[in-house]
């Protein structure tokens, strides 16, 4: 239709042009509500020629027979151009201008405008995160926001992410933010015994409205103590006012292995375990009795009776290969299906959502199964007062894996790549190879559990039902002060079951062993705030509250492990022959604060504000409890002055500054105290012991933080960004103070030590291609990129190493990789060396030749950058992410590479194991020992840390919305199609299942690809 | 409403709230699984308890649950290590570092202090009810013999045995301390120094006489501390630093108390089955499967991959640690195919056995886990369920053994070689079931000094084989480790003789020396 216009209008132009005469334009300018428009100019384009708008929006301009168009600008409206056709009367409604500037932000207690804050907060809006095949919100905010590095630790649906904002602020104390959902602050435990259970995972990701992190110490003092880390405040979807909207949305799709690896065949095993046998005992590979040793461990049939060339044809020719990857992977389904109702009156709104969603892992059984249910409801009972509440309701259901992790014999993630592969899966007559009761009783080498018999029988399952839940009240006291309370509940229950079944070899010995979980855990807060907001003249303006909060949390679980089952069918404790232990656990802690903040603005161009909060936490001894915290902050919107009002550069200009304190408490709930506690049972009685000395001088850990922030907005906003430069100083840091252990006690929870957080974030954002015609192409892209230097300043007595933990080091990052440096393998014998305190190579690492080797925890950058390509109804959208600069050691890889053969290892690593003198590898001689006489195990020193650089592609959507003619005809609102896909590319030399981990990957159920597409529908 | 209410009550309510945030009591809590430290030694249940704690730290894997019965054989020459889990092949091969772990400290120094601070509750006499003299007796008795055998632990691991130092590589004792620590003040202030050798044996000595005087026998029986224990490990402490005298009167003394419980040909095999062996004086107990050690590390998943005697068809542990083939020939097995060891990875069942009734407790394992070796059943879960196995720390004929060895040592004060070659007969009297009147009694009949001691000290392996004697036996001393054919041998003078003190502890205390080599 735009084309055939377009088309008649160049005709009329060209005939036009012919004629020459001026012609008379009038017409109307209005706003989106439609309100008229005054003083809007309208220029004939590439003239001089200009009017503007009279009160009612009307006017009329004369411009030259070949003007094809006419420029309407107004302020605070997008400019928009007029093209001229044949007629001469235009009516034109002016979009407001995008101002990134006045988007609402939510700050503590209080939601404000940008403009209007001086803090460091970083804001991910629903678009961003919706739909996105995540269990958890924090998954999501993955590469979102400067300076906020997400990492998930594996890739169990469900399961631990790791948030650190701004580098690592603690050593001991935790390092998570503060999470606050509608008010509510969550807890942030993972109480599941049995597979891994994420806190956050009871939140629906596709219900939240907003993300807002808080970064710097001034935003973030308000919170106080469980601020050190950060704030992250989630805010949900509420209803507004209007016909009630449904909107369903639902999606399916695929999870598939990222990467299978690439192992030794059977052949390849026989060859190498024979050269570690050889090697060891100074034979060569091929000697008879190596080679029969060999065979005879492979369980081939008289093995001891064969020659040398019998025994070489069959080791080298006529072993199988079996598949355990294949055999222990799967492709998992993900399926999501949401339902939502919104809508109210001018008195009452309310949404109501409710979602289901499963998740497969790629590996049995581990999956992830939830149904939730949201209400939020708000009503204005009278002019001054509102009412509201929010609850969600959730319960998920997961079913365990054998492991989440570790090098259980067992644990399919772990053993499928390692297993010998000479191991046939299942007997001829379909029935599981080598399992308890049969013979052969188990698999050949040490690897020896059928992981699919173990992971087909064993079973087990997590269930979590949790309550989160607020209710809240706003009184307007009079135009400018407003009371606000708030009363919120997180309520958990976790229970579980894992049950060793008889039949496999962890249950056998014991006739079935299974061992269930209870715990719950109830957290209360509750805030009073009385919150003022008011305007003096015309240019200053005054707003902020005082408030009290409070918040208890207890977590009790009972344990209980039962042995003895009459057959595999009886998995209930009520058939165990032997109670084999009982636990019971408590624990708990109890805050307080009161609070204060005031921010001035003059003319919303120079704002202050001041931050104020007293808090007291159980944690500390008996005179430490409380601690102030605060911090000032200010701004100045340059782009308000005069001199910059009319620049067409500079479209929004702010500098920040803030300055402040936030406290640290995330230590053991008792840590003060001097305990005695279980001291084990001998003999039939129980014993007690002394099991922690008291500190009462325990007191806060303290961030100051130095922030400076600038915000840009250049060509009308069409570029925005924002640079934050910080310095994060953690006094009283909180240590486990290593003591001599001859006192009888390791460690007592001490503040003694200081680091320091240096980074620099940068926010840059554009519309690469933006064109005024609705429906053209346009390309928008958001770029993140975080610096952070992390670095311990200052230890206790003097000291430059943490005894106990030399990765803590005067000088260097928080686990600093502080070990002996590899230097490779000696190509005239084979075996690993490295280098000693004075640069020479040796063979047998000491204690004194440690050497640091780079960071390990933290990359020093990382970020992200998010393209949207929206062409006619179609979006698309892909976002990488990357880390760069910091070691990693993958214990899985670390067993696929040992130079035993008494596991399979990675092709690469027996392609370029040393055989010949002269060689030059990273791969040393196979030794059935692992390490040669006098000297160190290959995987001594540095040998096992990588760097662990990496982009990744990790998600691209395609969107695709039906248009509003079509959906006229149908009666719907809205219908969008889309297809999703997670984790497509990497960049990155990984050469185990995936770089994306945090601790040790062994045996953890690796990040998966996954494909979804789905449908969202509004009526 | 009025709007002036309103704001009124709003403020009224908002400082009341003020208030009560600063109230205290708001942030008390309680921690429930644990109590108060201050007061929790005030009762007599809880002396007991605290008694039993000490005692369940002994079952520790890296005490008597393993460590200190199967690092001796590996560090030694009586295990070979299998890597069928990769367990103890460090150790077996003498890697530099691979030897008794820095726990051996914390857990042996957490049990001394936790034995100072009841010894202190007990004195301060502020126990409720008040204790009668047998109580005293009974804690002061069990209390004193733990504190002597932990330190026996800690110096016969981390330093020399009086008698075979190494000079230049011997940095003294282990830090001495029979004071508790019970605040973060006196703990942060502790920089001790190792004491001298002398003076820990001295303490140990003192506190074993008095452990012997207080205690009784049978007593408390023999998963607890007895007037017998005491006895045998003073005899060993008095071996072990080379006072011959005051060994044989130990021995003496026991063998008067507890010779009746020495096992014979007929019953040996049974007394290891059973769950508590005859000859045992002291134990550490595995009673429950709470208790159980598990699959990793248990006594017998280290040394065996049976589940029950004889049984092959059935695979339970890794079978870790199994006898060298020098082992071997002293238990009098041969295996098939010889005691060759070109290869000694391949397969291999008994052949034949000599009359010593001890290789009864040596029998071809499964393959379960790979080639099947020769493996010792000592450990068999005789507790009732796999890997749950009471483990014997002092046996009675260790005595006999010890007064053999007094009598038998060139220039002991008590140098007696009939005596020596009665104790040595009696012993293998009872192990050999040809033995009396045999052409071997008549060779030990003929044997020198020399000749005499050294089978004393050869029946000594066979007898305590895989019981955490063999190590400490040769470096007490002062031989080398000969591990040929398997491994390298390592001297004497070698700094692998002794393990690290924990790297952390040198570290954050300038007064401690480190061992030579770390």
């Amino acid at each position: 239709m735009r084309k055939v216009l377009s088309i008649f209008l160049c005709m009329v132009l060209a005939c036009s042009s012919v004629l020459a005469q001026n012609r008379t334009i009038t017409g109307k300018i209005s706003d989106e509500t439609g309100k008229s428009l005054e003083g809007a100019s309208i220029q004939a384009k590439g003239s001089k020629t200009a009017v503007v708008t009279k009160a009612d929006g009307s006017f009329t301009i004369q411009v030259a027979p070949n003007t094809k168009t006419l420029v309407v600008s107004y302020v605070g409206s997008e400019k928009t151009e007029i093209a001229l056709s044949g007629q001469s009367v235009y009516t034109v409604s002016l979009k407001k201008k995008a101002d990134p500037m006045e988007e609402v932000v939510v700050t503590g207690y209080q939601t404000r405008k940008k403009r209007d804050e001086s803090g460091a907060i970083s804001s991910i809006k629903a678009a961003q995160i919706e739909n996105r095949p995540n269990a958890s919100l924090d998954k999501a905010l993955q590469g979102q926001a400067a300076g906020v590095l997400v990492q998930a630790a594996n890739g169990l649906p469900g399961g631990a992410i790791n948030v650190r904002i701004r580098g690592q602020g603690s050593y001991l104390a935790g390092n998570d933010p503060l999470y606050i959902v509608d008010g509510v602050q969550i807890n942030t435990r993972s109480d599941g015994n049995f597979t891994q259970n994420n806190p956050l995972a009871f939140l629906n990701p596709d219900d939240i409205e907003s993300i807002d992190i808080l970064k710097d110490a001034a935003s973030a003092s308000i919170y106080g103590s469980n601020a050190a880390n950060g704030v992250v405040i989630i805010t949900t979807k509420k209803g507004k006012a209007g016909q009630t909207k449904f909107i369903a949305n639902a999606y399916a799709g695929s999870v598939q292995m990222m990467k299978k690896l690439e192992m030794s065949n059977s052949q390849e095993y026989f060859k190498m375990r024979a050269e570690a046998y050889g090697n060891a005992n100074n034979l060569p590979w091929n000697n008879l009795a190596v080679l029969q040793t060999v065979l005879n461990e492979l369980r081939v049939p008289n093995a001891a009776t064969l020659n040398q060339e019998q025994a070489l044809v069959i080791g080298l020719t006529h072993l199988p290969t079996y598949d355990w990857q294949d055999a222990a992977f799967r492709n998992g389904s993900i399926q999501n299906y949401e339902l939502s109702a919104s809508g109210g009156n001018d008195k009452t709104t309310f949404r109501i959502a409710s979602n289901y969603s499963s998740q497969e892992a790629n590996i049995t059984k581990a999956d992830f199964k939830r149904a939730g249910t949201r209400f939020d409801i708000q009503n204005k009972a009278t002019d001054r007062l509102t009412l509201g509440t929010s609850i969600n309701l959730s319960t998920f259901n997961q079913n365990n894996p054998f492991a989440t992790s570790g090098s259980f014999l067992g644990n399919p993630a772990f053993s499928a790549s390692g297993l010998i592969p000479v191991n046939p899966i299942y007997n001829p007559n379909g029935t599981y190879y080598g399992v308890p009761g049969q013979t052969p009783a188990n698999l050949i080498g040490t690897l020896n559990q059928n992981i699919i018999q173990v992971n087909d029988l064993n079973s087990g399952y997590q269930r979590t039902n949790q309550m989160v839940g607020n209710v809240n009240l706003d009184y307007k006291i009079n135009n400018w002060l407003t009371f606000k309370t708030l009363v919120g509940m997180d309520y958990r229950l976790t229970q579980g079951k894992n049950v060793r079944d008889s039949r496999t070899p962890d249950g056998f010995n014991f006739k079935g062993n299974v061992f269930v979980q209870s715990n719950w855990n109830t957290n209360i807060n509750t805030y009073q705030t009385l919150n003022f907001n008011k305007t003096f003249g015309t240019k200053h303006r005054l707003d902020g509250l005082v408030g009290f909060e409070m918040r208890r949390e207890n977590n009790e679980s009972i344990t209980a492990n039962g042995q003895g089952f009459p057959t595999y069918q009886f998995t209930s404790l009520n058939n165990a022959a032997t109670p084999a232990s009982v636990g019971e656990f408590y624990t708990g802690f109890r805050r307080n604060g009161v609070f204060g903040k005031v921010n001035y603005g003059f003319d919303r161009k120079y704002l202050i504000s001041v931050t104020f909060r007293r808090d007291g936490s159980s944690r500390f001894g008996s005179g430490n409890q409380y601690g102030i915290f605060g911090g000032v902050s200010g701004a100045w919107n340059i782009d308000q002055e005069n001199f910059l009002k009319n620049s067409k550069v500079i479209s929004s200009l702010k500098l920040r500054g803030s300055y402040g304190s936030t406290g640290g408490d995330q230590i053991g709930n008792f840590d003060a105290l001097g305990l005695y506690g279980g001291g084990g049972i001998y003999n039939g009685g129980s014993g007690i012991s002394y099991s922690q000395l008291a500190n009462p001088n325990l007191k806060w850990e303290r961030n100051i933080t130095t922030n400076l922030g600038l915000d840009f907005g250049l060509f009308n906003n069409r570029v925005t960004g924002s640079l934050e430069v910080y310095n994060k100083e953690t006094r009283d840091l909180l240590i486990s103070q290593p003591i001599q252990s001859s006192t009888g006690f390791s460690s007592i929870t001490s503040n003694v030590g200081r680091l320091t957080n240096k980074g620099i974030e940068l926010t840059l954002g554009g519309d690469l291609i933006k064109s005024t015609n609705p429906g053209a192409f346009n390309w928008n892209v958001a770029f993140t990129f975080a610096y952070n230097k992390n670095e311990v300043k200052e230890l206790y007595g003097g000291l430059k190493i943490l005894p106990g933990d030399n990765s803590v080091q005067v000088g260097q990052p928080l686990g600093v990789l502080f070990t002996q440096k590899f230097a490779g393998v000696n190509p005239a014998t084979g075996r690993p060396m490295w280098y000693d305190t004075l640069g020479n190579l040796t063979y047998q690492v000491l204690a004194k030749d440690r050497k640091i080797i780079g960071p390990q925890n933290i990359p020093l950058y990382q970020g992200g950058l998010r393209n949207s390509l929206t062409y006619k109804n179609f979006t698309l959208d892909f976002f990488f992410q990357y880390e760069y600069g910091r070691y990693t050691s993958d214990g899985q890889a670390n067993f696929m590479m040992e130079n035993i053969a008494r596991i399979n290892v990675l092709k690469e690593a027996y392609d370029n194991r040393w055989t010949t003198p002269g060689q030059i590898t990273f791969f040393p001689r196979y030794h059935v020992s692992g390490t040669e006489s006098k000297g160190s195990s290959a995987q001594s020193g540095s040998r096992t840390f990588f760097k662990a650089n990496y982009v990744r592609l990790k998600n691209v959507s395609l969107n695709y919305n039906l248009s509003p003619s079509i959906l006229k005809k149908s009666g719907l609102s809205s219908v969008r199609f889309y297809v999703q896909g997670t984790n497509l590319w990497t960049a990155s030399d990984w050469f185990s299942y995936d770089i994306e981990f945090v601790g040790s990957a062994t045996g953890i159920v690796p990040q998966t690809k996954n494909y979804t597409a789905g449908v969202q529908v509004g009526f | 409403m009025n709007n002036k209410i309103i704001f009124k009550t709003g403020l009224a309510l908002a400082s009341l709230l003020f208030v009560f945030s600063s109230c205290k009591k708001q942030l008390e809590i309680e921690p429930r699984q644990s109590i108060e430290a201050t007061t929790a030694l005030s009762s007599k249940d809880a002396i007991d308890a605290s008694i039993a704690s000490i005692y369940s730290s002994y079952k520790s894997a890296r005490l008597y649950g393993r460590d200190l019965i199967a690092i001796p054989e590996v560090l030694a020459d009586n295990g070979f290590a299998t890597n069928k889990s990769g367990r103890l092949l460090n150790e077996a091969n003498n890697v530099q570092g691979a030897h008794f772990t820095g726990s051996v400290w914390s857990i042996a120094y957490a049990s001394i202090n936790q034995i100072n601070n009841t010894i202190a509750a007990i004195n301060t006499g502020g126990i409720t009810p008040k204790p009668v003299q047998a109580d005293l007796d009974r804690w002061m008795g069990q209390l004193l013999f733990l504190r002597g055998l932990y330190y026996f632990n800690l110096v016969e691991v981390y330093s020399y045995i009086p008698g075979a130092e190494v000079a230049a590589n011997d940095k003294g004792g282990v830090p001495l301390s029979v004071t508790g620590i019970a605040t973060s003040t006196d703990a942060l202030a502790w920089k001790p120094s190792r004491a001298p050798l002398a003076d820990i044996y001295a303490q140990i000595v003192k506190d074993l006489v008095d452990a012997e005087s207080k205690l009784t026998f049978p007593g408390l029986g023999v998963n607890l501390a007895n007037k017998a224990a005491a006895q045998a490990l003073l005899s060993r402490v008095y071996l072990y630093s080379k006072n011959y005298t005051e060994s044989k009167k130990w021995s003496d003394a026991v063998i008067t108390l507890a010779s009746s419980k020495l096992a014979t040909t007929a019953n040996y095999v049974a007394q290891w089955r059973g769950e508590t062996h005859t000859e045992t004086l002291f134990q550490v107990r595995f009673a429950t499967p709470a208790e159980n050690i598990g699959v990793n590390e248990s006594l017998q998943t280290s040394f065996t991959t049976l589940v029950t005697p004889g049984n092959q068809a059935s695979t339970g542990g890794f079978g870790d640690v199994v006898p060298t083939i020098s082992m071997l020939n002293d238990l009098g097995i041969t295996l098939t195919g010889g005691n060759t060891a070109s290869v000694y990875a391949l397969s291999h069942t008994v052949a034949s056995r000599s009359t010593d009734v001890r290789n009864l407790m040596f029998e071809p394992g499964t393959a379960g886990r790979g080639n099947i070796k020769v493996e010792c059943t000592k450990y068999i879960g005789k507790n009732g369920t796999i890997n749950l196995d009471n483990i014997p720390v002092l046996r009675i004929s260790e005595a006999v053994l010890n007064r053999a060895e007094a009598r038998a040592t060139a220039g002991s004060p008590v140098l007696d070689l009939a005596g020596a070659l009665t104790d040595l007969k009696s012993i293998k009297s009872r192990r050999y079931t040809d033995y009396t009147g045999s052409a071997a009694e008549t060779d030990d009949n003929a044997m020198t000094q020399a000749q005499l001691l050294e089978e004393i000290l050869r029946q000594r392996r066979i007898e305590f084989a895989f019981e955490g004697h063999r190590f400490f036996d040769l470096k007490r001393l002062g031989r080398d480790l000969v591990k040929g054919p398997h491994y390298n041998n390592v001297a004497f003078t070698d700094t692998r003789i002794l393990p690290a003190v924990p790297q952390s502890e040198i570290d954050g205390n300038p007064n401690l020396k480190q061992n030579v080599g770390y």
